[in-house]
């Protein structure tokens, strides 16, 4: 049989119209499915080996902790896996108890042994998260109580015990699929991709399919044991293009975009809400400046050089373009931590003190070369490149001759982290919700002090403020050694704090529980 | 009676001899050293990147502890030097062994045969619709020479070549799926959507062997927008080749003498001027098509497609060397791989050329 040409085109086009023409956009109300989209920052849904934002957003979901925090809060830990605990008075000791009816998504109840393997088994395996477990060891006394044991005073590990990096895992299903917590796991572990197929823990909902690429699907877990259940059959986490978040979530085929910015959170249509939570103010954007970087001028470790930057910026201007929810960055703890400072102790500019402290310093023409994420990089819709162009514009008005060295974050970061910039403009999200996070991080000697290259014991002051508010035990001294060091900070440090960005969450109205977290993002456990 | 070649004789004649078996073998052979040669390149560029992909792959916390570094430069073989790293991968490679992902932490191999069937299987749909539909319009064109069509085409033709790919994308999908509501969505199926059993990796093919219709419509409307737009430039570059190329051949002294003769014009357009134009627009569709894998990056970004082309940028980002590597090697295989079946087909449509080398 001869089919002529123009009867295989008819075909054809109609097959390809009449497909696109009846499939439209899958509705989502009908069912009791939640849709999340993301741009997925995500390696993996093993707990040992995940520690980024989607990865703590969907492991927080199938994995739960000894404790936890409920909403967006951060600061006052509740009972997750452990109905009690206890802290010794030198903040050595950690003593959790495991709720007696807590169990796994197979039923197995959850005891000590599991604990101990899970947090071991975190520590050795050598991955992302796995320095949350310096200096801890954990122990089990019996079948039902754990005991975290540290070396010097540490109050943040009941902060650090909240993190989905320190998930608990049914250490019987692990092993049994190639998992390992002894001192070699890194080699020995294989768990990795039996993780990738099916989740082994207790949290209310349970793996049920891992896309790197495209999306997570997590199922109802329904014998979960706690009194939060599920409020979805299915939650999918997909990974999807911010400009196509905001379309998806406008015509109501997902229910939550996670990384909308200010301005894309705009003229949204009345389907939707948006969500500013208190954890907007958790990361904050900084301008670090390393004196060993240029031997010969040394311009970065001369006190009036650190002044004029300080003084010279426009810190209104940058909060303006940060938009919606933005704030000036006081210090160096966010808004949303213990001992933070308020917006009267941050730093405003005087373009005069900036002036005299430039003639001061002694740089004149020499270029100073600022680094940062320039391939297009943005957190919370800040791109990085705009705000240095902000800050070179503010130094150039003083007398600096600044430089933009902008590359994509693979080139950039490694030099900035291997002490290679003279100046850089990065940002901050913490660890672990502790105020700690920060002054084990910027002081002299500490990560980021020696990025900028303050050695230990360049400041006895700064560093004094740092290890006693890391053994203090008491909340309000602890909170007024926090904001002591700051203000230290403020004063002669190398670092200077710029825009603390608002984090926005877009929510369909049908969706309710959503809160921002500085964390895991979104607690899915508590999407109804 | 024919001659009895020894084992030198055969290999003699399968290295150098002008028959269609030897010009395969040969083309062949080329093609390894070929991507070896892609290899090397691949392999040197990635390392003069002024980037560390330890600090690329380990958060603040981990990059500042020296055990974590340890263990993994050691478990990706980043603590030997360079040289060693390139000659073990090519030890390797020979084994079928790709090496480890940074990124996904799994083989490369697993990676490619999940992404690579994806990308395939918009590229199949957009090389169907660039080859008929440029063709189709480039013969119109020809025909209707600076008239109404012509023009209209033109127009066409040069916006396809000239629209970045993302830029096409996003108003494609603003367009089909925001505005009018007929695209539906992005992905390869719905949110959550079962993919059908995995035989080839392509939704749709594998939906009809499991015979579940509802799947293969749903796949099938999925990946009809992302492979039109990732069509769009390859149409136009055939569009403008292929008018051109009939322009030229009108213009012959043996087609007015066709037309003379009283031949209908569709026959004179399809045995007297197609058949020699076909030679050249097969070189140009050869690289137009293999060009649609590297606009696959950013038309799968937008689509959410979980293809090739994601893999690639997310190896990038990472500085992931054994995910460069893989996708490195896929993509000089396609463009090996179209060139000997763009010259396989020289041969079929003109024998003459048989007894070059």
């Amino acid at each position: 049989m001869k089919i002529s040409f123009k009867k295989v085109a008819s075909i054809a086009v109609s097959t390809a119209l009449v497909t696109t023409g009846l499939v439209a956009a899958p509705a989502i109300a009908a069912t009791k499915n939640l849709t999340v989209e993301t741009v997925f920052q995500l390696t993996s849904t093993d707990p040992a080996r995940s520690f980024e934002q989607t990865g703590n957003m969907i492991n927080r979901a199938l994995y739960e902790t000894l404790l936890t925090y409920k909403g967006g809060d951060a600061s006052t830990q509740v009972p997750g896996i452990a109905s009690k605990w206890s802290v010794n008075a030198g903040a050595t000791q950690f003593t959790f108890t495991i709720d007696s009816r807590a169990k796994f998504a197979d039923g197995t109840k959850i005891t000590s042994a599991d604990v101990v393997f899970s947090l071991n088994r975190l520590k050795n395996v050598k991955g992302n998260p796995s320095s949350l477990m310096n200096g801890i060891t954990v122990s089990a006394p019996n079948a039902s109580t754990v005991v975290l044991t540290t070396e010097k005073a540490t109050p943040q590990v009941l902060a650090i015990v909240t993190s989905p990096a320190l998930g608990i895992l049914n250490s019987k299903v692990v092993k049994a699929n190639g998992g390992s917590d002894a001192a070699d796991a890194n080699t020995a572990d294989k768990a990795l991709e039996f993780l990738k197929t099916q989740s082994a823990g207790s949290g209310p909902y349970v793996l049920s399919s891992f896309n790197l690429t495209t999306e997570v699907v997590l199922n109802k877990n329904t014998k979960y044991w706690g009194a939060a259940k599920a409020g979805y059959d299915k939650i999918i986490v997909r990974n999807v293009p911010v400009n196509v978040q905001r379309l998806n979530v406008i015509k109501g085929s997902s229910s939550i975009a996670v990384d909308l910015s200010p301005d894309q959170a705009t003229n949204l249509g009345n389907k939707v809400n948006v969500v500013t939570g208190k954890a907007s103010n958790v990361f904050f954007f900084y301008l670090s400046q390393n004196s060993t970087f240029s031997p010969a001028t040394k311009f970065t470790a001369d006190a009036k050089c650190i002044e004029a930057v300080r003084y010279g910026i426009n810190y209104k201007k940058i909060v303006r373009y940060a938009g919606l929810g933005a704030i000036q960055a006081p210090g160096i703890i966010p808004s949303f931590f213990s001992g933070a400072l308020s917006q009267k102790d941050a730093i405003v500019q005087d373009t005069a003190r900036a002036k005299t402290a430039f003639d001061a310093c002694g740089i004149k023409d020499t270029p100073v070369s600022i680094g940062y994420w320039g391939d297009g990089g943005a957190v919370n819709g800040l791109n990085f490149g705009s705000l240095a162009a902000l800050v070179e514009e503010d130094l150039r008005a003083i007398g600096f001759k600044p430089k933009l060295t902008g590359a994509p974050i693979a080139v950039s970061l490694p030099l900035y982290r291997d002490n290679k910039e003279e100046m850089g403009l990065w940002l901050w999200g913490p660890d672990w919700p502790d105020s700690t996070n920060y002054t084990e991080s910027f002081s002299p000697g500490t990560k980021v002090g020696l990025r900028m290259g303050w050695a230990a014991g360049s400041d006895s002051v700064i560093t004094n403020l740092q290890t006693q508010a890391s053994t203090e035990t008491n909340a309000k001294k602890r909170a007024a050694l926090f904001t002591e060091w700051q203000k230290e900070m403020n004063k002669r440090s190398p670092l200077i704090p710029l825009v603390q960005p608002a984090a926005i969450l877009v929510a369909n109205k049908s969706v309710r529980g959503v809160q921002d977290h500085p964390i895991w993002k979104v607690n899915l456990s508590e999407i109804k | 009676m024919e001659p009895v070649l020894g084992k030198q004789g055969l290999k003699k004649r399968l290295l150098s001899g002008t028959g269609f078996t030897p010009f395969i073998v040969r083309r062949l052979l080329t093609s390894i050293l070929l991507v070896i040669g892609v290899t090397f390149i691949s392999f040197t560029i990635t390392q003069l990147v002024p980037g560390d992909p330890v600090a690329a792959n380990l958060g603040q916390s981990a990059y500042s502890d020296p055990a974590i570094v340890a263990a993994f430069e050691k478990e990706f073989g980043l603590d030997q030097p360079v040289p060693v790293q390139y000659i073990k991968y090519l030890g390797n490679l020979l084994q079928g062994d790709f090496g480890v992902s940074l990124s996904s932490k799994r083989p490369v191999i697993e990676d490619l045969r999940e992404y690579f069937p994806a990308t395939l299987e918009i590229a199949a749909v957009a090389v169907f619709l660039s080859f008929f539909v440029g063709l189709f319009l480039g013969i119109v064109s020809a025909i209707t020479r600076d008239k109404l069509p012509d023009q209209i085409i033109r127009v066409f033709s040069l916006t396809g070549v000239s629209m970045p790919a993302f830029w096409t994308a996003l108003t494609a999908f603003y367009i089909f799926f925001f505005v009018l509501g007929w695209a539906p969505g992005t992905g390869r199926l719905e949110p959550g959507g079962e993919p059908p059993a995995n035989v080839t990796g392509l939704f749709t093919i594998d939906a009809l062997i499991a015979g579940d219709f509802d799947t293969f419509k749903q796949a099938f409307s999925y990946l009809l927008l992302p492979a039109m737009v990732l069509a769009i430039y390859a149409i136009g570059v055939l569009t403008r080749f292929t008018r051109a190329s009939i322009l030229e051949i009108l213009g012959n002294d043996y087609v007015r003498a066709a037309r003379a003769k009283g031949l209908p014009e569709y026959l004179v357009i399809r045995r007297h001027v197609l058949r020699p134009a076909l030679l050249s627009i097969i070189t140009v569709a050869g690289v137009a098509f293999a060009s649609l894998l590297a606009g696959s990056v950013l038309v799968e970004n937008v689509f959410s497609w979980p293809g090739l082309g994601q893999y690639a940028y997310r190896a990038a980002i990472g500085l992931d060397l054994p995910g460069i590597m893989g996708v490195s090697m896929v993509v000089a295989t396609v463009y090996i791989f179209m060139n000997l079946l763009v010259d396989i087909l020289y041969r079929v449509i003109d024998p003459q050329m048989k007894d070059s080398k």
